[in-house]
């Protein structure tokens, strides 16, 4: 009988709770008379609501999902409603996957609903899991915006989907793609070192000045539009979900990166086609946008807008430099300071900040 | 065009292949497992019944034990919330249910709901008698706690009645006194009893706020000993030991920080920013994403935790004392007020600060490092 006291004298109010509560994770983005999203539930929720552990061995796996997946989506999609003017939008849950979250394994489905017109307000009801967790939470996001939560006292919400129109969803993403690259050290410093030594030409172990604008200015949009290319490309398939690397690796590569172009300026190896080191290593560069975009809470054919817009700010990012550049750099080459000092000494300089880049993105991994 | 040119471009492109070897983990990427990959560990699920009452009280029961025994799941705490669910909005459900009712808003932080229940619950019952007692001393009622606990003399055992009313005492001056009832009831009680633990524990908070640090550690020590999973010692250890300029022994102390609960991350964040430990920064990344999870869920429980990790991990003290206001109008046990005051202190706003220097007032506690805050808030202009 003490224990049983005890346990009710202790950990009155300052004891705040070990795991996180039970939530789930609902997100939704208008396209049209379109809903498109995903549902995230926690196996350990299912599991407490269905028992999922058929051969009863308290391990959960995925085969046992697997075979309770039709009557899980079934009823799981039963305890969701979207409505618009009080009629119903059909909703469906299909391809369910698996989805890590920082408490656990969920069952992630994509979600699906059509309304007769065009998306700006529904409402929205939850009521899942709330009759065998009353703490539960239905967490939702629509299009980038703020979580707000379902719970077991309030089962129904409003919602609102502000219609971007595309021309407004390209300037955003335009600037944001612009303002990415303007506060992107690492990435201003890779096409830096790229450039540096663009107006010269290597003869023999020493640096000469190149004759013509027309001789540099070929070199310039070799380097420059090969690494565009490579960022587009990595950041287009990035984008739409097609290739996955972990950021934090991403972000020791692109240090990396920016050591590596800017030791081939100080120790010239690769001297004439630059424009592979900027390919090749932009590729990287292209990851390294990815969080940037995604941050702007478009999917479908509206993440496409999003994508060009970006791409496109980039790119004006980068001309920019280069205009400021290029012209500087031309009428600086004839002076001997230049390839003998400046450009040795800037390669280092930009080395061994790149250095330190690498060394603490490496260290926070 | 050069050799080297292609080599670069052959080794960039393996790089960059090299890299997509590592996808993502962590949240963000669905992915198919293997059929037979084992995703949660799970315990056996109750088939679905009609309860009655008393099944249901004793499920919420083992369910609640449950949650405290891992230092205050919520899934297990909303687990017994769904099983009471027919008699939830009662106003007089049978007597178990009524008693479980009040424990679980007692953890939710739901005082006046837990003691609405406590009040109609008292008289017969000690069990409910002694919760009621330390609902009421955590918003601050101190006489009734008092009275409360003195009202069991004879019904439970006098260890018990020391307990409870020991740390009333110290809040209202009176420390003295309520270390001596602690000794005394240590003396008397049984090298294996299970009481020991707890009355060291106490004894060690008590100690504590009398400004005696070292008596104080040396009490949760035993505490620890005798009931290793106290979290409450614990946690009072980490925070004193910290205090005492000895922050790598409080970091010991937790062994398993992704067990541990929001309060004790929190103070392990503290004490191994004071030690300069190098995991400093991944416990306060796991320490952010709980609490960001905690404010999306829109939990009020966790204010005081809030308030501290605003004002020492986030450096945001209007936000802190912000928190710390709220918080304090819901509960007011000297960690509380000690939030207020020093967020009060560092956001220099004196008026923010007076419900707490009220409290100090009226109760006469003496702990000397909140006599010291509350100067310190009252010299403020």
């Amino acid at each position: 009988m003490t224990r049983l006291i005890i346990s009710s004298l202790v950990l009155v109010g300052g004891i705040a709770f070990a795991h996180k509560g039970s939530d789930a994770y609902w997100t939704l983005t208008a396209s049209g008379a379109e809903l498109g999203g995903q549902l995230d539930v926690a196996l350990v929720d299912l599991h407490a609501a269905n028992g999922l552990d058929d051969d009863r061995d308290g391990q959960l796996t995925w085969a046992e999902v697997r075979a309770h997946e039709a009557a899980l989506g079934k009823w799981l999609s039963g305890q969701l409603a979207l409505e618009q003017a009080g009629a119903e939008c059909p909703l469906e849950l299909f391809e369910l996957a698996a989805i890590r979250h920082s408490d656990g394994t969920y069952a992630s489905w994509k979600v699906r609903a059509r309304c007769e017109a065009e998306v700006r307000q529904v409402t929205a009801k939850y009521d899942a899991l709330f009759d065998v967790d009353a703490q539960h939470r239905g967490l939702l996001r629509v299009a980038g915006g703020e979580w707000v939560a379902f719970s077991n006292s309030n089962r129904t919400r409003a919602v609102e989907f502000t219609a971007q129109a595309p021309s407004h969803q390209f300037v955003t993403a335009l600037l944001e793609g612009m303002h990415h690259l303007a506060i992107g050290w690492d990435h201003l410093c890779f096409l830096f070192a790229l450039l540096l030594p663009s107006v010269l030409r290597r003869r023999e172990r020493a640096w000469l000045p190149r004759e013509t604008l027309k001789e540099i200015l070929l070199e310039v949009t070799k380097v420059v539009t090969a690494f565009t290319v490579a960022h587009s490309v990595t950041l287009g398939l990035a984008a739409f979900g097609l290739l996955a690397p972990n950021p934090a690796f991403v972000e020791v590569a692109i240090a990396l990166s920016v050591v590596l172009a800017a030791a081939n300026t100080l120790f010239p190896v690769v001297t004439e086609g630059r424009w592979t080191l900027a390919f090749g290593l932009g590729l990287l560069h292209g990851f390294g946008f990815v969080s940037a975009l995604t941050d702007l809470g478009t999917s479908g054919a509206q993440l496409l807008v999003s994508l060009v817009g970006f791409n496109l700010g980039v790119e004006a990012g980068q001309l920019l430099v280069v205009a400021c550049f290029v012209p500087v750099a031309f009428l600086l080459r004839q002076h001997a300071w230049y390839p003998r000092r400046l450009v040795p000494l800037g390669g280092l300089a930009l080395m061994l900040l790149a250095t330190v880049w690498t060394w603490e993105r490496w260290s926070s991994l | 065009m050069q050799t080297s040119a292609w080599v670069a471009l052959a080794g960039t492109l393996a790089v960059t292949g090299g890299l997509l070897l590592f996808p993502k983990d962590g949240t963000g990427a669905r992915f198919q497992p293997k059929p037979g990959e084992v995703l949660e560990r799970v315990g056996a699920v109750e088939v679905r019944q009609q309860r009655t009452a008393e099944e249901a009280a004793a499920e919420a029961h083992a369910l609640i034990s449950a949650s405290r025994a891992k230092g205050g799941d919520v899934r297990l705490l909303g687990r017994a919330q769904a099983v009471l669910a027919p008699w939830w909005n009662e106003a007089s459900p049978p007597a178990q249910v009524r008693l479980m009712r009040a424990t679980i808003k007692q953890s939710l932080h739901d005082f006046d709901g837990a003691l609405s229940d406590l009040d109609a619950l008292a008289e017969g019952e000690p069990q409910a008698r002694l919760t009621q007692a330390t609902v009421l001393m955590v918003v601050g009622r101190h006489e009734d706690a008092e009275r409360a606990c003195l009202s069991l003399t004879g019904k439970v055992p006098d260890g018990v009645i020391a307990g409870c009313v020991a740390p009333v005492w110290a809040i209202r001056g009176k420390t003295k006194e309520g270390t001596a009832a602690l000794e005394t009831a240590l003396r008397h009680t049984r090298p294996d009893d299970p009481l020991r633990s707890w009355l060291e524990s106490e004894l060690g908070e008590l100690l504590v706020w009398s400004g005696a640090l070292n008596e104080g550690a040396a009490a949760l020590r035993r505490a620890l000993q005798l009931d290793p999973k106290d979290g409450y010692s614990r946690l009072l250890l980490a925070a004193t030991l910290t205090e005492l300029a000895r922050p790598g022994e409080a970091v010991g102390l937790f062994s398993a920080p992704s067990e541990s609960n929001d309060a004790e991350l929190l103070q392990l964040v503290l004490s191994a920013t004071a030690a300069q430990h190098p995991e400093t920064k991944v416990w306060e990344a796991m320490l952010q994403e709980r609490v960001e999870a905690s404010r999306r869920r829109g939990d009020g429980v966790h204010r005081r935790e809030e308030s501290r990790f605003a004002l020492r991990v986030e450096g945001e003290p209007a936000i802190a004392l912000k928190l710390a206001t709220k918080n304090f109008e819901v509960q007011r046990e000297p960690a509380d007020v000690r939030v207020l005051l020093e967020a009060a202190l560092a956001a220099k706003d004196r008026r923010a600060a007076e419900p707490a220097l009220a409290w100090m007032k009226q109760t006469g506690f003496g702990d000397p490092r909140l006599t010291t805050l509350a100067d310190a808030v009252e010299s403020l202009p």
